[in-house]
């Protein structure tokens, strides 16, 4: 008899509890277990390369046995434009979308706008790369040649962000619609002042974290850039220019890389977890806090 | 002839007929009739979930946004029909200003929570500033608030939010102030205050005011209307000036339902 084990083994909640931690904690360990391997694999680049070589040097000639050259300076030109242009073009789209939504049209139009930005979220990138690759790419190249290029980037990159910062908008401007709605009716205030000077404003922290999300899952977007960016190491002249994020620059040299070369592709991973982990603390932060407001 | 048509004694403002609402198929209101004399209090009263609410939401027309809301027979106010189609809601909401049971500023700084409505209105911009400290002043919160009008208006006590509501609606300068439950989610002392206010606004204005307290009701008001559920649906079952609902009610609900503010 062992009365006190058996009782905890044999009450169904607290086996549930038990798994319930144990699983989490296994998935916690796993992203920490990930995220060492990764310094310690970036380890070698940082101690004897440093950080200071990723941007002083000229050249992304990693593979050179004489004198090879770790300049990052386009990659990083890359993902941050292709990441800005994105975000900007897909905000608005975005904010209107979702204001739509829970303002404009009738409920059940709204359902049905719902499952569509949820739909449109949860298509693969590749898919959107594909699309891009077939539709986007052809109508710039018939207009500024080569296509692939950094507003191929951000074209398709936009669209892929709309239903995430949506989303994240019309929770935010759900939270209280219906009682602004009928404290600004009972003052005159038509759906206009009630969308674009109280609702829109006050949920701009839950905007604001929805942007952040977004950017994060645009810094972090390998597929449909590595197929419609064109991957050319350059920091780009105008708009027309192919470029080459970071994380093309990892999906495209991973198979061939060895040693000095591998590692420096895991210090640029290690940049990516740290500039996408901070976008999403930062927009929980914001979303949190207006939530709170 | 022409003397009959000058105003009679009692000049009402609101005339309400066979009106009846319906939430979906679920009746709220039926064939509710009562009249509102101009610059007097007029208090609704009843049990909870008998229609008062309702019935003070088809005087604005903010049952408009309800979706499934039907309401049909005859509001007049002031000659106009209030649930034409026609009815210019934004001229009928400014005339008729309403005060909530909880207080709703906007989530933006006391000024902009004055000026908004102000601005939407087409006041001018030169007499707007005026407006809000004048408006301020008549609820007392001029000097409480007059350093602080560019902080959030969420930042105030329970009762200073609900003050400067009023103020938002007075702003506006409606003929008919519609007050539902206005104190009562209050302390007791704030609410005091602003039963203070709505009973001097007689002089400039009409007030209708659902209440459950049926001492205040007595204290601040000059007509009662008894709302009453009956076959499902809520119905005034007595109204008149508040010595006779009080003193001498016709109806049995009524006189029972007072019976507890008497002696
Ligand atoms: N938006 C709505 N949708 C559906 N039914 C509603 C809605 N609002 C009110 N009702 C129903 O209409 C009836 C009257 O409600 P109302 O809020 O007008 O009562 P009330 O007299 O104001 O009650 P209380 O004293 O509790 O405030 C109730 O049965 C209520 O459930
Ligand atoms: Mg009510």
């Amino acid at each position: 008899m062992k009365p006190s084990r058996s009782n905890s083994w044999s009450d169904p909640d607290r086996r549930l509890e038990l798994a319930l931690r144990a699983a989490a904690s296994v998935s916690g360990c796993v992203v920490l277990l990930i995220v060492l391997f990764v310094l310690w694999q970036a380890l070698p680049a940082l101690r004897d390369i440093g950080l200071p070589r990723f941007v002083a040097d000229a050249d992304w000639r990693p593979t050179s046995d004489t004198q090879p050259q770790f300049g990052m300076l386009p990659m990083l030109a890359g993902s941050g434009l292709v990441t800005l242009g994105a975000v900007l073009l897909a905000t608005p789209l975005a904010v209107f979308s979702a204001v739509l939504v829970e303002f404009y049209v009738p409920r059940s139009v709204a359902w049905l706008l719902r499952r569509l930005l949820e739909l449109l979220n949860g298509v693969p990138s590749v898919v959107f790369g594909f699309w891009g690759l077939v539709v986007v790419v052809p109508l710039i190249n018939a207009w500024q040649p080569p296509g692939q290029s950094l507003l191929a980037g951000v074209l398709v990159l936009s669209l892929m962000l709309i239903p995430t910062i949506a989303l994240s908008a019309a929770v935010a401007l759900r939270d209280d619609a219906g009682d602004l709605a009928r404290s600004a009716a009972a003052l005159g205030l038509d759906r206009g002042a009630v969308v674009w000077s109280l609702a829109v404003p006050r949920a701009s922290r839950g905007i604001g974290g929805g942007v952040l999300l977004g950017a994060a899952r645009a810094v972090g977007e390998t597929m449909a850039v590595v197929i419609v960016c064109g991957n050319i190491v350059q920091v780009p002249a105008s708009l027309f220019d192919p470029v080459r994020t970071i994380t093309a620059n990892i999906a495209m040299e991973m198979s061939y890389a060895t040693a000095g070369h591998r590692s420096v592709l895991f210090a640029t991973g290690l940049l990516l977890i740290l500039v996408t982990g901070f976008l999403v603390a930062a927009s929980r932060l914001l979303s949190r806090r207006g939530a709170r407001a | 002839m022409t003397n009959r048509e000058q105003p009679a004694a009692t000049d009402n403002v609101l005339t309400i007929d066979g009106l009846n609402v319906s939430y979906g198929k679920v009746p709220a209101l039926r064939d509710v009739r009562l009249t509102v004399p101009r610059h007097q209090i007029t208090a609704v009263v009843g049990p909870s979930g008998c229609g008062k609410s309702t019935f003070l939401s088809v005087l604005n027309r903010l049952t408009d946004l309800v979706p499934d809301c039907r309401v049909s027979g005859r509001v007049e106010f002031d000659g106009i029909d209030v649930l034409s189609r026609g009815c210019d809601l934004f001229a009928l909401r400014r005339r008729v200003g309403m005060v909530f049971q909880k207080p709703n500023p906007f989530a933006l700084s006391i000024r902009r929570n004055m000026e908004l409505p102000l601005r939407e209105h087409r006041v001018p911009a030169t007499e707007i500033d005026g407006i809000i400290e004048c408006s301020l002043r008549d609820v007392g919160l001029w000097d409480e608030v007059k350093d602080r009008l560019d902080k959030s208006a969420l930042k105030l006590s329970g009762g200073q939010q609900q003050r400067l509501c009023l103020a938002r609606a007075l702003s506006l300068d409606p003929e008919v102030l519609l007050c539902d439950e206005p104190c009562s989610a209050l302390d007791p002392l704030s609410g005091e205050i602003v039963e203070d206010l709505i009973s001097r606004l007689r002089e400039r204005i009409t007030v209708v005011i659902v209440t459950h307290n049926l001492a205040q009701a007595r204290r601040l008001t000059d007509n009662v209307a008894v709302f009453w559920q009956q076959n499902g649906a809520g119905t005034v079952v007595e109204a008149g000036s508040v010595d006779d609902v009080f003193e001498n009610p016709q109806s049995e609900i009524a006189s029972a339902y007072v019976a507890g503010s008497r002696g």
